[in-house]
């Protein structure tokens, strides 16, 4: 029942069908999300309008972190279980994670020019975003430079891995830094309640990423079993 | 006994060879044939468990290899086309770090008697890098007595050996087929071994 | 009983002919170690000619530099360290020994390290006599390198591994390490800039980065070597 979930036949036929309908609950989702959370949802009484930029931070960076989790699971299928769907899989979402982070760092110093009057601060969060950007990028990077391509996914997918057990240690490694260096005054992110009037936009701001995020993972994984195909072809 | 069923061998997008079937027997040399490109190296690594085969499976004393490599490995010299001897150390040190990394029970004079049997008795202290290409050749093939193997897997083992060298290989394989060894070979050029059959390459070449 | 020792005895001597043969090459040229003390070298007085000779700020800034310089060291040698042996067919015949490639992993670890990271470290204490700190930050330093040099190796190791078959990009080795050796630096630096209290804490760290390090990276190290040589 689950097969189509790694077996790449079944998924590019199961994609195919629900190509439509995962496409237009993306559509619709986005319009109901993006007007509750610009128009109906009121303005922060610090922060302004500003604070509507949090509707598309926060989804991006919770599905920025999610990639890497699905490629990890998947590299360890592909690696241990011999699954090739796997080796696509990495090698067709890392853009994608790629993509939601850098949507992450831009909205979130987008809205810290005006909180914190600068673009950037070497922050804890920021910085481990940051670094999480360049490990999609090493990843797409490994995955292109390798002559013989079969080589390249398994070296990019042992990275994958190698990351997955890195990162939290950066991470850990980062924070330490951070409040060693500087004061925890800046971490204002972490608001310990948020107002449900805020909440419900959110959640459904992101549900609709999460469905866009479906959307953007069938086609890619699609073009890459396409590519795939042709290169057994020739 | 090796068997091969059916195995393909594919490099880059080429098919190079397709569903090639052939046994190897104990006490015989196998020679393996083909022009330039026609995969002799491909197989031998193939048999080597150097380089997975597209398709097709290798038998060994009644299994698959892939299910009892370890054993398999243990069975194995490998004579690359490339001269594995590291350039600076000395043809001494080089025969005994073999030695000690095969775990053999070769004691040293016979290093010695080695070196004369090829000619090489003069140069046992000289850094590998000044010797000529023909002199290294023999330097790695003797790694054929030092390992103490069954079967050896030999990739254009006369490549650069003038007539008398050439002899003496043939002599140490005939020699290693009467203990009923098995020996693998590719090369171009004809040797007087007894006992030896042919697989030609030529003949399952695809398209 | 007996037997036992022997057959192990004869097995460490195995991979230890690996180790001794690797040290006993480089050494027959020195040359590389040499380059490598004195790149070291010149990057510090390079930096310390971009930061002016104020010596506050050079106490500030020189022990961080040096562990960056100590990180740039490690890039270097990455296309070094395992690509002689893939290429001339060593590690076809390792395969045939019987010894896995974990082990030869580790004795590569091993070699690298004397090889690469030891004279950095031997070095230590004169630069530190140049650059003038005080002695518990020297003795600091010494411990925290003598401590994250092996995880470095570990890593150099790893990414060389990875670029076997790759010989068209050599900065991707370099690329591939230094995301990993991010926390190295910051306990490190953390650990000697730091209070005494602090100093354990971060050691600690430090130490069981060391460890996991250990654990994974012959693993890793070996996993790539056989996906190279299949190739």
């Amino acid at each position: 029942m689950f097969s189509f979930l790694y077996n790449p036949g079944k998924f590019f036929i199961a994609a195919e069908k629900s190509h439509n309908y995962i496409k237009m609950t993306a559509i619709y989702l986005m319009i109901i999300g993006i007007l509750y959370a610009l128009v109906f949802s009121p303005d922060d009484y610090q922060q302004g309008f500003t604070v509507k930029i949090m509707f598309i931070h926060v989804p991006a960076a919770w599905l920025a972190m999610f990639t890497y989790a699905l490629m990890t699971i998947y590299g360890i299928l592909a690696l241990s279980f011999k699954i090739t769907f796997g080796y696509i899989f990495i090698k067709a979402v890392a853009p994608i994670g790629l993509i939601f982070t850098l949507m992450c760092l831009i909205t979130g110093s987008i809205w810290g020019k005006p909180m914190w009057g600068t673009w950037w601060v070497w922050d804890a969060r920021l910085t481990s975003v940051l670094i999480l950007g360049i490990f999609y990028i090493i990843i797409m990077i490994l995955n292109r430079s390798f002559d013989d391509i079969e080589n390249g996914e398994k070296i990019s997918t042992i990275f994958v891995l190698l990351g997955s057990i890195n990162l939290p240690i950066i991470k850990f490694s980062v924070d330490w830094w951070n409040t060693l260096h500087q004061p925890a005054s800046i971490s204002k992110l972490a608001s310990p309640s948020i107002e449900i009037s805020l909440l419900l936009p959110l959640i459904v701001m992101t549900i609709a990423f999460k469905v866009l995020f479906l959307f953007l993972i069938s086609l890619r994984v699609r073009a890459e079993i396409n590519i795939r195909k042709q290169i057994l072809k020739e | 006994m090796i068997l091969a069923s059916n195995i393909s061998c594919k490099r880059g997008n080429n098919l190079i060879f397709e569903n090639l079937n052939f046994k190897i027997e104990d006490g015989v040399a196998t020679i393996i044939s083909g022009k330039n490109g026609s995969g002799k190296t491909s197989l031998l690594r193939i048999l080597a468990n150097l380089l997975k085969p597209k398709k097709g499976d290798i038998i060994w004393k009644g299994k698959s290899i892939y299910k009892n490599i370890d054993e398999y490995h243990k069975e194995l010299t490998y004579i690359a086309d490339i001269n594995c001897s590291k350039e600076n150390l000395s043809v001494y040190e080089n025969m005994k770090f073999w030695k000690n990394l095969y775990k053999s029970s070769i004691s040293n004079d016979l290093f010695l008697k080695l070196l004369s049997n090829i000619d090489l008795d003069n140069y046992i202290n000289e850094r590998v890098k000044n010797l000529s290409s023909g002199q290294k050749r023999k330097l790695e093939l003797t790694r054929l007595i030092i390992e103490e193997r069954h079967t050896w897997i030999l990739d254009e083992p006369f490549l650069g050996l003038d007539q008398h060298s050439v002899s003496i290989i043939g002599q140490t394989i005939s020699d290693h087929l009467k203990q009923k060894g098995t020996v693998i070979l590719s090369s171009h050029i004809p040797v007087n071994i007894t006992n030896k059959t042919y697989i030609d390459l030529d003949l399952h070449e695809s398209n | 009983m007996s037997q036992i020792n022997k057959n192990l005895f004869i097995f460490f001597k195995s991979i230890l002919s690996i180790s001794f043969r690797d040290i006993k090459i480089q050494f027959r040229n020195m040359s590389y170690i040499y380059s490598i003390m004195i790149f070291f070298i010149m990057i510090i007085l390079i930096f310390i000619f971009a930061i002016g000779p104020d010596e506050e700020q050079l106490k500030v800034y020189l022990i961080p530099i040096l562990w960056s310089i100590l990180i740039l060291c490690s890039c270097i040698s990455i296309n070094n360290l395992l690509k002689d042996d893939y290429l001339d067919g060593n590690f076809g015949i390792y395969q045939f020994t019987g010894i896995s490639f974990e082990l030869i992993a580790i004795s590569k670890i091993f070699t690298s390290w004397i090889l690469y990271q030891l004279p950095i470290l031997i070095l230590m204490p004169f630069i530190a006599f140049i650059i003038e700190i005080n002695e518990t930050k020297i003795f600091h330093l010494i411990i925290t390198i003598a401590i994250g040099s092996p995880i470095l190796t570990v890593f150099t190791l790893i990414s060389s591994a990875m670029m076997l078959t790759n010989s068209k990009n050599l900065i991707l080795g370099s690329i591939i390490m230094i995301p990993l050796c991010i926390p190295v630096i910051i306990f490190s630096i953390g650990a000697i800039t730091n209070d005494q209290e602090l100093f354990t804490a971060q050691i600690n760290i430090l130490l069981s980065i060391f460890f996991a390090s250990l654990a994974i990276g012959p693993w890793v190290i070996s996993g790539c070597i056989k996906i190279a040589l299949k190739n």
